[in-house]
């Protein structure tokens, strides 16, 4: 059996070889990515968005249709881990109690918690400017939290967050990026165009802050799901 | 630097499959998720990088170590 599947996989990966040889050359302007509208976005970001880095433009404010859409699909996942995992009847979920508690581990990972969340805060809110944005710094917060439930146990590290709030985060974020679109639309543009929003900026400053509002929305959907996936799985729905 | 990059990434898979300890093959799955990570960064695609150190590296080797727990630790075959 295990012969039959390295053998699948040696012929699956000489197929994606040849594919891979045509490609286009890493960098290289004529390759069909950099021919239609990417060009656009790389000169538009500044003029548009006032925002340097053009990914989170084209992210958060280009194509922001399909980032609501993946925010939503992140959502369901944590929906469909709800349904799958959380059968609190069956009776076999192992019996989670207090680790053995090591000195080391917990105060380290006391230290780590509010270094790697302050840094999920900046990711967040120097998607502008810096690598990242909501979906990265919203799964380093929930690396946060898988880490306290890992090293302290599920009990001790529901003060830091509980259960229960997992998936009604996850629901907020959704709820504030739609909101954000939804307001758009209210105030006379198409949903998600972000220039209509009624705060009284120019119009590429409230793309600008748009973009911010959209990555808090998904950073708070990231976070929720993350955790309410880890919990289903660790505890199969019980409350602490 | 790159080549260098694919190397360890392809070996730290080959291995993985050919483990026995399946919390030492999650494991190796983390190191593989952030080899591809640093090759992300090398190319340029840093954003994409970010997402794969920490969804990748991070929270996928936690779920896979967490589902290790309701099932046994070593592989059969």
């Amino acid at each position: 059996m295990k012969a039959l599947a390295l053998l699948v996989l040696g012929a699956l990966g000489l197929v994606l070889l040849a594919a891979g040889a045509g490609l286009p050359l890493y960098g290289d302007p004529t390759a069909p990515a950099s021919q239609h509208v990417s060009d656009d976005y790389v000169r538009g970001s500044m003029v548009d968005a006032h925002t340097p880095n053009v990914v989170t433009t084209m992210i958060a404010d280009y194509r922001g249709f399909d980032t609501l859409g993946e925010t939503m699909v992140v959502f369901s996942a944590g929906l469909a881990c709800m349904l799958l995992l959380r059968m609190p009847e069956r009776g076999r979920i192992p019996t989670l109690g207090r680790p053995k508690g090591n000195v080391i581990t917990d105060i380290v990972t006391r230290a780590m918690i509010p270094v790697i969340q302050l840094f999920a805060l900046y990711v967040v809110f120097h998607g502008h400017y810096s690598p990242g944005g909501g979906f990265q710094g919203g799964a380093l917060i929930a690396t946060t939290v898988l880490l306290a439930r890992m090293v302290l146990g599920f009990e001790r590290s529901q003060a830091l967050f509980p259960t229960a709030l997992g998936t009604p985060l996850g629901l907020a974020g959704v709820a504030i990026y739609a909101g954000v679109g939804f307001v758009a639309l209210l105030f006379g543009g198409n949903a998600l165009d972000y220039s209509y929003l009624p705060l009284g900026l120019p119009k590429d400053m409230l793309r600008n802050w748009g973009i911010l509002f959209v990555e808090i929305g998904v950073a708070f959907g990231v976070m929720g799901t993350l955790v309410s996936i880890f919990d289903d799985l660790l505890t199969g729905g019980r409350r602490a | 630097m790159i080549a260098l990059l694919f190397v360890v990434a392809i070996v730290a898979a080959v291995v993985a499959l050919q483990m026995t300890d399946l919390l030492a093959a999650a494991a190796l799955l983390s190191v593989f998720s952030f080899v591809v990570a640093l090759l992300y960064g090398a190319l340029g695609a840093v954003d994409v990088g970010f997402n794969e150190a920490v969804l990748g590296a991070g929270v996928t080797g936690v779920l896979l170590v967490v589902a290790l727990f309701h099932t046994r630790r070593r592989s059969v075959d």
